[in-house]
């Protein structure tokens, strides 16, 4: 169950991430080819560094998803090396709810400042309202939580 | 209690949480005892949005992968060969070229090692070089074009430290240029028992005709930025677009539907794990900037040091640590804001330090213990990380010796700039 959970959640990112990079790319090249006819669209630009931004998320959520965030793993390689398995098991769980902090601040955090943006911001390129473009965050963030909630319950069901 | 946090955070970090795990967790300390709200750390994650180059770094990462997946490492490989083969140290030099090309696009994660070890270890054996040299020179070469246009470093670089893209590209050319043939006289000293080939026309042309998709790349990406008809985020643009083109459809390695989403996939993960380092950090960053956090530093250092060659010695030695214990991403977003007004202080060029930072870093991939090629090469060849820290030293000591170079000679990397 939770395993078929972790796998949609893997499979949105992925085909989110696709969609994500072909619109960058593909608005990217639009806008030269229109600039050599002198036409410029002045929405592709934040439109595709708003792309950019919310790739981060889901790139993130994909990251989290194959346990391939930056981080310092000098113990973690010892551990697998002095052959520690439930030593590294607790340690990867911890890892993972420490994690699950850390975004549950920044969901909080920044869906307080989306609240505001909402009542005080006001619509940016194609008429999108800032309150959604800042809503990102929130959103992308929790997505990422998800993904750790998953992972974390999977590491700690396994045997 | 403050200071009880931050100690809980170190410990966190130390077990493996993610770097952006942990600047969001001393932000948010800093910010709740600075009695500021916690939405001003999503008031900075925001500010990523408004970088103008932000796209340069998924794009020419997405190209470099592109690339690494097909079989373009094979093409180039024989279109080296065919040019520079017959060189003294021919196949160790060949080597050497072609990682720099592949980090340079792929922006020295690991790729390279892993996309062209298999390919060159063995041609590197057959050719009777001894195997600690080669094994050596691979683990070393998988970050050697870092200080090369598009390399996502150089991007990331420019974006923190608010330096243009463009200039960095040029300043990179001659320093990473040097690392290239200093590592090349090694080779040609290993390599003196070898006999040497000549150079043959034909496998040249062949290798030309293998590469001809390939060969326009670095003029479009290069051509293009330093003449001024594009800026290097279009550069990005078109480049991917030329590889995804050139990869699907004109040499068909590449299925369209079947690979490209696996790809994307993979670079993307790579790409969002330093995205959210990126964000997280503008938070942290920010605090440091408003608490005077360099200033205080620098005020302390200059009690110490007050000669600028001083200064660039101290530098060193403090980014090898950094080179030697963090990654290459975390290094340059956490780093570089607390170096630059110090460095400014004492009179080097940001240009200058740009360059100084990147090749303390390149050397760092391959300085124990944490040094991240080791452990790539470790992997990707089977053998311990003891003998690899071993088979290393020889190129530590000659990339250092670059870096002296590099360092104390600022003419290399701001030739450019001289008017």
């Amino acid at each position: 169950m939770i395993k078929a959970l972790d796998q949609i959640l893997e499979n949105v990112a992925k085909v989110a991430i696709v969609i994500c990079v072909m619109l960058m790319l593909g608005l990217s090249v639009l806008s030269i080819v229109l600039r050599w006819f002198e036409v410029s669209l002045l929405w592709i630009e934040p439109l595709v560094r708003h792309l950019v931004f919310l790739a981060a998320f889901i790139g993130g959520s994909l990251a989290t998803g194959a346990n391939q965030h930056i981080k310092i793993d000098l113990l973690s390689r010892i551990l697998e090396k002095v052959e520690k398995p439930l030593m590294k098991k607790i340690i990867d769980s911890l890892v993972l709810i420490i994690t699950l902090v850390a975004c549950g601040i920044l969901v909080k955090a920044s869906y307080d400042l989306a609240l505001i943006e909402f009542e005080f911001g006001k619509a940016q390129f194609l008429g999108i309202h800032s309150g959604y473009l800042l809503s990102i965050i929130p959103v992308g963030m929790g997505f990422i939580s998800l993904r750790v909630i998953t992972q974390l319950l999977l590491r700690v069901g396994a045997k | 209690m403050e200071i009880g946090l931050y100690f809980l955070i170190l410990i966190a970090a130390l077990i493996g949480s993610p770097i952006f795990v942990i600047m969001t967790l001393i932000s948010a300390v800093a910010f709740t005892f600075a009695d500021e709200q916690l939405s001003v750390i999503a008031v900075e994650i925001y500010r990523m949005a408004s970088a103008p180059t932000l796209l340069t770094i998924p794009l020419f990462t997405f190209a470099g992968y592109l690339m690494a997946e097909s079989k373009s490492p094979e093409r180039l490989l024989k279109l080296a060969n065919g040019a520079l083969g017959w060189l003294p140290g021919g196949v160790a030099i060949v080597s050497l070229v072609i990682c720099a090309f592949f980090t340079a696009f792929t922006g020295a994660s690991g790729v390279t090692i892993i996309a062209l070890g298999g390919l060159l270890y063995p041609m590197l054996i057959k050719e009777k070089y001894p195997e600690d040299f080669t094994l050596g020179l691979i683990t070393t070469s998988g970050s050697l074009g870092l200080l090369f246009p598009p390399s996502l470093p150089i991007i990331l670089y420019g974006i923190v430290a608010k330096v243009d893209i463009d200039k960095l590209f040029l300043a990179g050319l001659l320093p990473g240029l040097l690392l290239i043939v200093v590592l090349s006289g090694y080779s040609v000293f290993k390599g003196t028992d070898i006999k040497l080939k000549k150079f043959n026309p034909q496998e040249f042309w062949e290798g030309i005709k293998a590469a001809r998709y390939e060969i326009p790349l670095p003029f479009i990406v290069l051509g293009g930025i330093y003449s001024g008809a594009i800026t290097p985020t279009e550069a990005s643009a078109l480049c991917a677009f030329y590889v995804l083109i050139m990869e699907c459809f004109l040499y068909k390695d590449i299925s369209l539907l079947k690979d490209v989403p696996k790809i994307t996939k993979d670079c993307m993960s790579l790409v969002g794990a330093i995205l959210l380092i990126l964000s997280c950090a503008l938070g942290l960053t920010s605090y440091l900037v408003d608490e005077e956090i360099p200033l205080k530093i620098l005020e302390m250092m200059q009690s110490l040091i007050s000669d600028k060659l001083v200064f660039l010695l101290f530098l060193n030695v403090f980014l090898l640590l950094v080179g030697a214990m963090m990654d290459i991403f975390s290094a340059i977003i956490v780093v570089v804001p607390l170096i630059l007004p110090i460095a400014e202080e004492f009179g080097v060029n940001p240009i200058h330090l740009a360059i100084i930072f990147l090749t303390n870093l390149e050397i760092g991939y391959i300085t124990p213990p944490v040094g991240i090629n080791l452990f790539i090469s470790s992997f990707r060849f089977k053998k311990s990380v003891l003998h690899l820290y071993k088979v290393a030293i020889p190129y530590f000591l000659l990339m250092l010796f670059a870096l002296v170079i590099i360092t104390y000679i600022p003419w290399l990397s701001l030739l450019w700039f001289q008017d």
